[in-house]
């Protein structure tokens, strides 16, 4: 009998969730925030903090999404005491590329303002951070909304949130939010990149494509198009050659609030505007369709192989169909990781605004054990 | 006592070799579920969206597959002189969960496959047809958890037009059973033997325009 440990030390992104990919089983993680326990290492400077957590475990008996923790009380001199509590929410998570942990708790929306992006409002704590996926159910007097997976933009406090959908001329409505991913996870798929609903496209040379959910497409990378007739774009689906309609990825990013692609041999300037549903009364153009087109299926970009940036200068008829492509490169790359993601929050184990990672860009160090054998009792 | 077991390594052979086929249809289901075009079913009558399953949805389905001038899978088979058959169109297979058994069984005008004309060449997963599409349902197929506009279960059914999607396996690393006896597994006191399956291939879309991912709800609750 053994026991296999495995260690390292990252910088986090300030106010962001950390995954570490890990092959092996987890059955015990600990990690220390080196920074804030005012320890200077991997080139940054040792800063003891008052009321920061320094350290935080789990175990796989543990709730996922908490972290029994250790937290600085008030810094005196060189020291500190420490307090031991819980981490209620954005602790660890533990990370099955093939059994994710999500959706997560069902969430009451009390309503939504509607505009060119829309501000959310829970019942309770949502406990979402930005970069974190969540999906709107049960919208009721907007029901055109219900489904969608949107990445969260901006949090305005314990219970509100922005996404970039464009809701302008809908209802507001009460609904149901889960959490279901985070950007800096894995896809679901276990491929990269995926589809994409898209929340947006410019009548523009280039075109410029927004998606709902933060991309993870490439420059160069070959999409086509998923546009049903109730979106008022048929420029953007081939029906008739059985070639698809395919684009050029030209730029592309993937900051999260802004989520756009660009397809410098798109020309979209004379499309149909975004939205425009043949039924005048269900049609908003620019925005996303109104109630009345309910059911219908969403517009979506899909991902189809990794394309020769040649194709971008100057070739006709652009975009080529079938251009100098490896479709092998693409929709092949399997991105299927396990592994631990560490929740961010404000820093502490506030139960409402809490999480492990705060606002500041600290250095910390990790272990991961796995045991050989275990023996829980129950 | 005297204990006469059947041959051990027979029945891991059997087992193994369900286990390499069913790890080959989650990794063909998740490379569909991450660049298959999704179309919602609207012709449903459950009032989510997407729909449950109709009749309809299966020909809106077939319409843009066989518009983009996807082949179809599966030749027609005949009708033929028996008492509750009905001859099946030529047909794209719909690869889906055994969650939507009971829906399908619902649709007015789905032919189980007992009331195929002729069962010959009939694959074991396959449950009917309605349209042109012939369903094989899995239990490993996929599933959008609490993914529908009512918070439901969406339901992915992939629908792969002929060359719409390929495998490639790295030479000589297609799917391997290896044998290890005893002298080689344990070679000191000759203990024990082993047996496993190893593989290196993927599952790839070609054209994604003859492909599709019907989602649907169920209206049969489970």
């Amino acid at each position: 009998m053994s026991t296999q440990v495995t260690s390292g030390a990252f910088i986090n992104v300030a106010s962001t969730p950390f995954f570490i990919p890990l092959q092996q089983h987890i059955s015990f993680f600990k990690l220390k925030n080196l920074t804030r326990s005012g320890v200077t290492a991997l080139g940054v400077a040792g800063s003891l903090t008052s009321t920061r957590i320094v350290r935080a475990y789990w175990n796989p008996y543990m709730t996922a999404g908490t972290a029994e923790i250790e937290q600085n009380g008030t810094v005196s001199g060189i020291l500190a005491p420490l307090n031991v509590g819980i981490a209620a929410i954005n602790g660890f998570t533990i990370f099955n590329a093939a059994n994710p942990p999500f959706p997560g708790p069902a969430i009451t929306v009390n309503s939504f303002t509607p505009g060119t992006t829309t501000v959310w409002t829970t019942n309770t704590a949502h406990g979402f951070v930005v970069g974190d996926n969540v999906r709107v159910t049960n919208v009721t007097s907007a029901p055109q909304f219900g489904g969608l997976t949107m990445t969260v933009t901006a949090v305005g406090s314990t219970t509100t949130f922005t996404t970039l959908l464009d809701s302008t001329g809908a209802t507001t409505s009460v609904g149901v939010v889960k959490k279901v991913g985070n950007v800096n996870l894995p896809n679901r798929s276990l491929f990269t990149p995926e589809t994409r609903v898209i929340a947006k496209i410019t009548n523009a040379n280039p075109m410029v494509i927004t998606t709902l959910v933060a991309q993870n497409y490439a420059v160069g990378d070959v999409v086509t198009f998923d546009m049903p007739s109730a979106w008022g774009v048929p420029q953007l689906t081939n029906t008739t050659s059985g070639l698809p309609f395919q684009a050029t990825v030209s730029a592309v990013n993937n900051a999260i609030g802004t989520q756009t692609v660009t397809f410098a041999n798109v020309d979209s300037t004379n499309f149909g505007v975004f939205a425009t549903n043949p039924v005048a009364a269900n049609s908003n153009p620019g925005h996303w369709l109104l109630s009345g087109a309910y059911p219908f299926s969403f517009p979506y970009m899909i991902p189809q192989g990794e394309g020769n940036t040649n194709q971008l200068f100057g070739i006709t008829p652009s975009p080529l169909q079938y251009g100098n492509q490896n479709v092998l490169a693409f929709t092949t790359d399997n991105t299927s990781y396990n592994g631990i993601l560490i929740g961010t929050g404000d820093g502490t184990n506030s139960a409402t605004t809490g999480g492990i990672i705060g606002s500041t860009v600290d250095a910390w160090f990790w272990e991961a054990y796995s045991s050989t054998q275990e023996y829980p009792q129950t | 006592m005297l204990i006469n077991e059947d041959p051990v390594l027979n029945s891991a052979v059997s087992t193994l070799g369900q286990s390499l086929r069913e790890t080959e249809d989650q990794l063909a289901r998740s490379m569909m579920e991450g660049s298959f075009p999704p179309i919602n079913c609207t012709s449903g009558t459950n009032g989510d969206n997407p729909t449950n399953i109709s009749p309809l949805d299966c020909s809106k389905a077939v319409r843009l597959l066989r518009t983009a001038n996807a082949q179809f899978i599966m030749d027609m088979i005949e009708g033929e002189l028996k008492f509750g058959t009905a001859p099946v169109r030529t047909a794209f297979f719909g690869l889906a969960h055994t969650n939507l058994s009971a829906d399908l069984d619902q649709m007015v005008g789905f032919i189980n496959v007992a009331n195929y004309a002729n069962n010959s060449n009939l694959l074991m997963a396959e449950w009917g047809s309605i349209r042109n599409l012939r369903f094989l349902l899995s239990s490993v197929g996929s599933v959008s958890t609490a993914a529908s506009a009512l918070g439901a279960d969406v339901y992915n059914i992939f629908i792969p037009g002929q060359e719409s999607y390929d495998m490639v396996d790295l030479d000589g690393y297609s799917a391997q059973f290896i044998y290890a006896p005893p002298e080689i597994a344990s070679p000191r006191l000759r203990l024990y033997q082993t047996a496993g399956w190893k593989m290196a291939q993927v599952f790839n879309t070609t054209n994604t325009s003859w492909a599709l991912n019907l989602r649907c709800t169920l209206q049969v609750a489970i």
